[in-house]
């Protein structure tokens, strides 16, 4: 069966706000480490 | 059968569509009618010729329905178009329903893990800040002893149980999808073997 993976795809303000999401999720846990390291 | 309790019958079966659709469907059936009086046929010749208008409607009841869950990728049209195809005694409820309660608990499961880490961003942010709020017999397990790792943290749980979240609404759209081309496929072979092209 063949399926039509564009059909699912998420629509532009929702890949915007995924987007915003994975920012924000790699800056917090990558400023985590650095807190963490440095100590603060 | 004549003609008024043909398209009777036909409409009850097609009482869940919406109005355009059945309208539609009963002009097409009505021009049946027409163009077989011309011929000079009889309106019980025409109609035992166009089947049972009961099995007609629940057919069309069911394409319609899968239709709708193709475009929308609604479970709940899925579910409704499943049912339908059941009462069209094509899928027994077992071959027609667990496929599909398999797949919604196994993406309810993604998304009570996605709120889970939105839960525990959030209960961490708060102890975080406010750490006097936390209960006294409560033992709060939080890495790293430095506050502001401590917040950069939760919110990163909380950014990432709800990119978890919304990441469950794609596979169940595309499992919807893939089930309700499954039942169209089907519902084409049934219609082929009746000879029922509509």
């Amino acid at each position: 069966m063949r399926i039509d993976f564009a059909m699912i795809e998420p629509d532009p303000r929702m890949r915007w706000l995924i987007f915003r999401l994975f920012v924000v999720m790699c800056a917090s846990f990558g400023a985590a480490a650095v807190f963490n390291i440095i100590g603060i | 059968m004549d003609k008024s309790e043909f398209l009777e019958r036909l409409n009850s079966g097609l009482k869940d569509l919406p109005e355009n659709e059945k309208q539609e469907i009963t002009a097409d059936y009505e021009e049946h009618f027409a163009a077989g009086a011309e011929a000079g046929r009889k309106e019980a010749e025409i109609s035992a010729a166009l089947g049972d208008p009961d099995k007609i409607g629940k057919q069309l009841l069911s394409a319609s329905l899968i239709e709708t869950a193709e475009k929308t990728g609604s479970l709940s049209a899925l579910c409704r178009a499943a049912l339908a195809i059941i009462g069209l005694g094509l899928f027994n409820f077992l071959i027609a329903l667990a496929p599909i309660i398999i797949a919604a608990s196994l993406i309810l499961v993604i998304l009570v893990c996605g709120l889970s880490f939105v839960f525990g961003g959030v209960v961490a942010l708060v102890v975080s800040l406010v750490p006097s709020i936390t209960p006294a017999d409560m033992i709060v397990v939080m890495p790293s002893d430095s506050p502001l790792a401590r917040i950069a943290l939760s919110i990163g749980f909380i950014a990432s149980g709800l990119l978890i979240s919304i990441g469950s609404i794609y596979p169940a759209r595309l499992f919807v999808r893939a089930m309700a081309r499954y039942f169209r496929m089907n519902l084409s072979v049934v219609r082929r073997a009746y000879g029922n092209e509509n």
